[in-house]
């Protein structure tokens, strides 16, 4: 009972924050807000999943967490790590523009 | 008399552009050289924490500086978008910072460049000359080298060799995307996705203690291979 609690608490505190960062990228957003809704449901009525899993051909509701788990974790990796090298390309962009206004700026003459 | 005056022009059109990474005691006698022969030197400090950049700054070289440590293709990316808005060059030169390369190659290869049809010159140690290279170093370059005709079908005999000639008009072309050392490979690419006429050039490395201090490992190449690998996924 304790922990269908806290796990509802997590899930809704990551619901909130996913919500929030709609504004950085939709499809990470979307795809947390899927998870944590799932989660919350989950947690609250524990059968549902196993009887998911089980129609599914899964058998335990939390082999089908686990099953969910993974692929939207190497997602958000992969869409992290996109993110990050386009971050690198602006910041290289912008040191690159800056290094040829100072010299613009302190080396007039030449 | 004519020669000369050819000589003297090719080098009023020639720029030569050096990234450099705490460099500081190693620069000046290699810019010195350069400035005496009449050359544009165009420095990239790619935000090195020894005073490098103080030293351009001192030198008569056109002395850029990136606020951060970005990597060397970082670097010669950027003294390539600033000669890309400077008029009047015509040839430039890529050209280490350690004094491996000779400067005596440079009119050389400007002369052969200017001469042919080609746009670029890539410069080969294997078909010019090489001072103390050891055998791992040997090794690791033979296999990027048939990793390079590999990959880009391009009959090169030597990659990852910092010194080259690009035709200015080519420069748009050479908009280096990989910051690190991926670049020189990154070059063969730019080469044959646009079908660039290119030739090589043998050109002479001398190899010392310093210069393979900061070179490439075997660590270094599969840095490169990831580099290029995740490039390519992101193209």
């Amino acid at each position: 009972m304790l922990i269908q609690i806290l796990l509802i608490l997590t899930f809704t505190g990551v619901l909130v924050f996913s919500y929030q960062q709609r504004a950085y990228s939709r499809l990470v957003s979307f795809i947390l807000i899927l998870a944590a809704i799932s989660g919350i449901i989950f947690a609250a009525v524990p059968h549902l999943s196993t009887y998911i899993a089980q129609g599914l051909g899964i058998g335990r509701g939390v082999d089908l967490g686990l099953y969910l788990y993974v692929p939207i974790s190497l997602l958000l990796i992969l869409h992290l790590n996109a993110k990050l090298r386009r971050t690198h390309v602006d910041t290289t962009e912008l040191v690159r523009e800056l290094a040829l206004l100072r010299q613009k700026l302190e080396q007039p003459s030449k | 008399m004519g020669e000369n005056t050819d000589k003297a022009d090719l080098i009023a059109k020639t720029a030569i552009v050096i990234p450099a990474y705490n460099e500081s005691a190693r620069i000046r006698p290699v810019i010195e050289t350069l400035l005496d022969r009449g050359y544009l030197v165009v420095v990239v400090d790619d935000g090195s924490s020894d005073d490098t950049y103080d030293v351009l700054l001192g030198s008569g070289a056109i002395a850029l500086q990136h606020s951060v440590n970005l990597g060397q293709g970082a670097a010669l990316a950027t003294a390539l978008r600033y000669l890309e808005r400077r008029p009047g060059v015509e040839f430039v030169v890529t050209f280490d910072a350690d004094g491996q390369h000779h400067p005596d190659d440079i009119p050389k290869a400007v002369k052969a460049l200017s001469d042919s049809d080609a746009e670029v010159l890539l410069g080969s140690r294997f078909l010019g000359e090489t001072d103390n290279m050891p055998t791992s170093r040997l090794l690791l370059l033979k296999a990027a080298t048939l990793f390079t005709r590999l990959t880009t079908g391009l009959k090169v005999t030597d990659t990852h060799n910092g010194f080259r000639v690009i035709r200015a008009n080519q420069l748009p072309r050479f908009r280096l995307r990989h910051n690190r050392m991926a670049h020189a490979s990154e070059v063969h690419d730019i080469v044959k996705r646009h079908n660039i006429p290119y030739i090589e050039f043998p050109n002479r490395i001398r190899y010392t203690d310093e210069t393979l201090e900061k070179g490439q490992r075997l660590s270094g190449a599969f840095a490169i291979l990831s580099d290029l690998a995740f490039g390519r996924l992101y193209r």
